[in-house]
C-alpha cells in the first residue's frame, strides 16, 4: 500500500469533501494505535474475554473422509455473536473511544454486522444507530431486534429500494452531519482509504492463529485455503498471513445467485469490471456507465456489488483464484454439513464450502486445504426451511 | 455582479422537458447553468434529487445523452456557462480521454464532481487542462484553514461552498457556520465563492448574498416545483422563471 491508500491500482478516497477530516483523522489514530501498547492490550484483552479468541481450529475428519484429503476448519463461527464480524467491530469501536467520539453508526443488512457493532459499541461505552432498509428490516426481524436488545438503535430506511445501498446512503448522510462526534463503523475492507486497511488490520488475527495452529498441529501449511466473500473481511483475514507462501493456493468464493447471466449474481471478478464506488476504485458489478450495481445472491452478506481493493490487488495479480458458487450449490452444502458435521454454517461461508466439495478427488491423501468457516447459520434457518418446503 | 447557478438532473422526467427547462432558466436570470448527468447512488443529494435522478433514469437518460443535450443547448443558442455535474464512476468507466473530448465538443465550461477528492483529481485534471475545462472545487463548514488554502490554489472559476453539513435540499439553518467559512475564504482568495445546498428562497439567497457569497446555487427548489406537476411539468415552466427571476433580484444589492 501507499501512502495514498492504493494496492496497486485499486484503493483511494472517492468522497464528498465533506468526509476529508474525518477520513484524516481517522488515519492518523489508527496509526498510532496499532503501535499503542495500550491499544493493542486492551482489544487483545476483548479479543480473548468478550470475543472467545483464539478460535480452534478444527479437523474436520468426516469431511476429510469425503475428500480425500486432511481438511480443517478456522472456526470463526464461535466468535462471540456467530461470525468473525466482532473481531473488526471491537477494534474500531476502541479506536472511535480514541478519536474522542461519543457514537458508532453502521448499516447492515442480513444483521450480522448490525449486532457485532452493537455488541461493541455495548461493551466500549458508545452509542450506537444501525441504519437498515424497511424491506431488510422485514426479512431479518430476529437481528433486528437482537440490535435493539444489545443496546443499539435501529434505524430504519425507508429511501430507494429500503435495501443495503440505500442504508449506506443514510449511515453516510447521518456521518455527514454528525461528523465531529460519530465514527462510520464499515465492516468490511471497502469503502475509502483508510477502511480497507484498518478492517484488513482488525481481521488479520485469523490467519495469524490459524498459522500457528496449522503448523502446530501438522508440521506443514496447507496446500489451499478456501474463504467466501463480498468485500472480503473474513478472506482478507486468514490469506494475509499466508500471502509470501507462494506454495500456498488462495481461493476467494463469491456470490454466483441464480445464473451468471444479466444481474443475476454478485460476481465481480468473474463477471465485473474495474470502477469506482462507495469511494473506492476497485472490481464491480456495473453496467456500461459505471452505475447500476444491482446484484443477487441469496446470502444478504455476499449480495454487495463490490470486492475490496486488496482483494482486487491479489487478484490481478494471479495470487488469489475467484470462484462462484451458486444459491442452489450453497443451500446443498447448507444440508451436508449438517448431517457431516453437526454444524450449520452461514450462507456465505456455505459457498467456500460448496467450492470445497467440487473439489473432491483433487487432492493427495497428506494435502491439507483449510477452509475459514467464517459464520454459524442459525440466521438462514428460515430461508432453508422455506427453500425445501 | 452577483450570480445565480441552476442545478437540473438531465432527463427528469423527458429529455424534451430538461431542454425546456434550461433554456426558461437560461431566459429567466440564471447566469450559470448546471447540468447533471443522473446516477443511480447519488449519495450527496436529498430526497427530491434522489427521486429525480430515479426518474431520468427510468426515462432511459445515459451520459450520453445527457452531453448530446448540452450539445443542442449549444445549438439552440444557449450561450451562458453550462458546468457538468457527474459522480466520478460514469467518468473513470467511460474513460476520461473519451468523456472530457466529448464534453469538449459540447462546449460544457467545467465539471463539478461531488466525490473526488482533490488527491484524486491528477489524472482527470492533466486532461481536462488540454481542453482548458475547468475542475470546480468544493469547500465545507468542515473545511480547515489549511485545507481551505489547498481548494483555493486548486480552484479555477469559482469555489463551490456547501452551505451546511448535509445533502441537496436540506435546510439552510447553520448560518454562524457558513459565515465564519466565507470570512475565511474572502481572505484567502478573490475568486467567486457560489453557495449551494439547501437555499429555498429569495429570503436564504439574499442571507448569503450579505454574508458575502458572491453567488448562489438553486437545484432542489427547482426540481420540487415541477414534481408538483410531474405528468405535465411544462405546466410549472412559468412559476419556475418567476422564481429564478425573483432569486436573481435578491442577490442585487440594493
Amino acid at each position: 500500500m501507499n501512502r495514498r491508500g492504493y494496492f496497486g491500482k485499486y484503493g483511494g478516497q472517492f468522497v464528498p469533501e465533506f468526509l476529508y477530516p474525518a477520513l484524516t483523522q481517522l488515519e492518523k489514530v489508527f496509526w498510532e494505535a496499532k503501535e499503542d501498547k495500550e491499544f493493542l492490550e486492551e482489544y487483545d484483552r476483548l479479543l480473548a474475554e468478550y470475543a472467545g479468541r483464539p478460535t480452534p481450529l478444527y479437523f474436520a475428519q468426516n469431511t476429510s473422509k469425503l475428500m480425500g484429503c486432511r481438511v480443517y476448519f478456522k472456526r470463526e463461527d464461535l466468535v462471540s455473536g456467530g461470525s468473525h464480524k466482532l473481531n473488526n467491530a471491537l477494534g474500531q469501536a476502541l479506536l472511535t473511544k480514541y478519536m474522542g467520539k461519543k457514537q458508532i453508526i453502521t448499516e447492515t443488512a442480513a444483521g450480522m454486522h448490525g449486532v457485532a457493532t452493537s455488541m461493541a459499541a455495548n461493551v466500549i461505552g458508545l452509542s450506537c444507530n444501525v441504519f437498515m432498509g424497511v424491506k431488510d428490516i422485514e426479512r431479518q426481524k430476529i437481528n433486528a431486534e437482537k440490535i435493539k436488545l444489545l443496546g443499539g438503535n435501529v434505524i430504519a430506511v425507508t429511501r430507494g429500494s429500503g435495501v443495503l445501498k440505500d442504508a449506506v446512503s443514510e449511515a453516510l448522510v447521518s456521518w455527514i452531519r454528525d461528523l465531529p462526534t460519530t465514527h462510520y463503523l464499515i465492516g468490511s475492507a471497502v469503502g475509502p482509504h483508510p477502511y480497507p486497511t484498518i478492517v484488513a488490520f482488525f481481521q488479520k488475527m485469523i490467519g495469524d492463529e490459524a498459522r500457528k495452529q496449522i503448523l502446530k498441529k501438522t508440521g506443514k501449511l496447507p496446500k489451499t485455503i478456501i474463504a467466501c466473500g463480498s468485500g472480503g473481511s473474513n478472506a482478507l483475514g486468514i490469506y494475509q498471513a499466508f500471502v509470501k507462501d507462494k506454495d500456498v493456493e488462495l481461493v476467494f468464493v463469491e456470490g454466483g445467485g441464480t445464473s451468471l447471466k444479466g444481474t443475476h449474481h454478485a460476481a465481480a471478478f468473474k463477471e465485473g469490471s474495474v470502477g469506482i464506488f462507495q469511494g473506492a476504485k476497485t472490481y464491480l458489478v456495473q453496467d456500461d456507465y459505471g452505475m447500476d450495481r444491482k446484484t443477487e445472491s441469496r446470502s444478504a452478506g455476499l449480495n454487495y456489488p463490490a470486492r475490496g481493493p486488496q482483494l482486487s490487488y491479489l487478484y490481478k495479480m494471479g495470487r488469489l483464484k475467484a470462484c462462484v458458487a451458486s444459491d442452489k450449490e450453497v443451500l446443498e452444502a447448507f444440508e451436508k454439513m449438517g448431517k457431516l458435521e453437526g454444524l450449520l454454517p452461514a450462507f456465505e461461508t456455505c459457498h467456500a464450502i460448496a467450492e470445497l466439495i467440487k473439489r473432491r478427488g483433487k487432492y493427495k491423501k497428506d494435502d491439507i486445504v483449510l477452509l475459514n468457516f467464517s459464520g454459524r447459520g442459525d440466521k438462514d434457518i428460515d430461508t432453508a426451511i422455506k427453500l425445501r418446503i | 455582479m452577483k450570480c445565480v447557478m441552476t442545478h437540473l438532473y438531465y432527463g427528469d422526467p423527458t429529455k424534451e422537458f430538461s431542454q425546456q427547462l434550461a433554456k426558461t432558466l437560461d431566459g429567466s436570470g440564471a447566469d450559470i447553468l448546471e447540468i447533471g448527468i443522473p446516477y443511480t447512488d447519488p449519495v450527496c443529494d436529498g430526497e427530491v434529487f434522489q427521486r429525480a435522478c430515479k426518474r431520468a433514469l427510468e426515462s432511459g437518460t445515459n451520459p450520453f445523452d445527457v452531453i448530446n443535450g448540452i450539445k443542442k443547448l449549444r445549438a439552440e443558442g444557449v450561450q451562458i456557462p453550462i458546468y457538468l455535474t457527474s459522480y466520478y464512476g460514469p467518468i473513470f468507466k467511460i474513460g476520461i480521454e473519451k468523456f472530457v473530448g466529448l464534453i469538449n465538443e459540447a462546449q460544457v465550461n467545467g465539471l463539478i464532481i461531488p466525490d473526488l477528492l482533490l488527491s484524486e483529481q491528477d489524472e482527470l485534471r492533466t486532461v481536462c487542462d488540454r481542453f482548458k475545462i475547468s475542475l470546480i472545487q468544493f469547500a465545507t463548514v468542515y473545511s480547515s484553514t489549511e485545507r481551505l488554502r489547498q481548494i483555493v490554489s486548486a480552484s479555477t472559476d469559482f469555489i463551490y461552498c456547501i452551505s451546511i453539513p448535509g445533502v441537496t435540499g436540506d435546510i439552510f439553518d447553520q448560518r454562524r457556520n457558513l459565515l465564519s467559512q466565507l470570512t475565511v475564504l474572502k481572505e484567502l482568495t478573490t475568486q467567486k465563492i457560489l453557495v449551494g445546498f439547501g437555499i429555498q428562497t429569495a429570503r436564504d439567497a439574499r442571507k448569503i448574498i450579505r454574508m458575502g457569497g458572491d453567488g448562489v446555487i438553486i437545484g432542489s427548489a427547482i426540481a420540487k416545483m415541477y414534481e408538483e406537476n410531474i405528468e405535465f411539468p411544462k405546466k410549472s415552466l412559468a412559476k419556475i422563471s418567476s422564481f429564478v427571476k425573483e432569486i436573481k433580484g435578491s442577490t442585487i444589492y440594493k
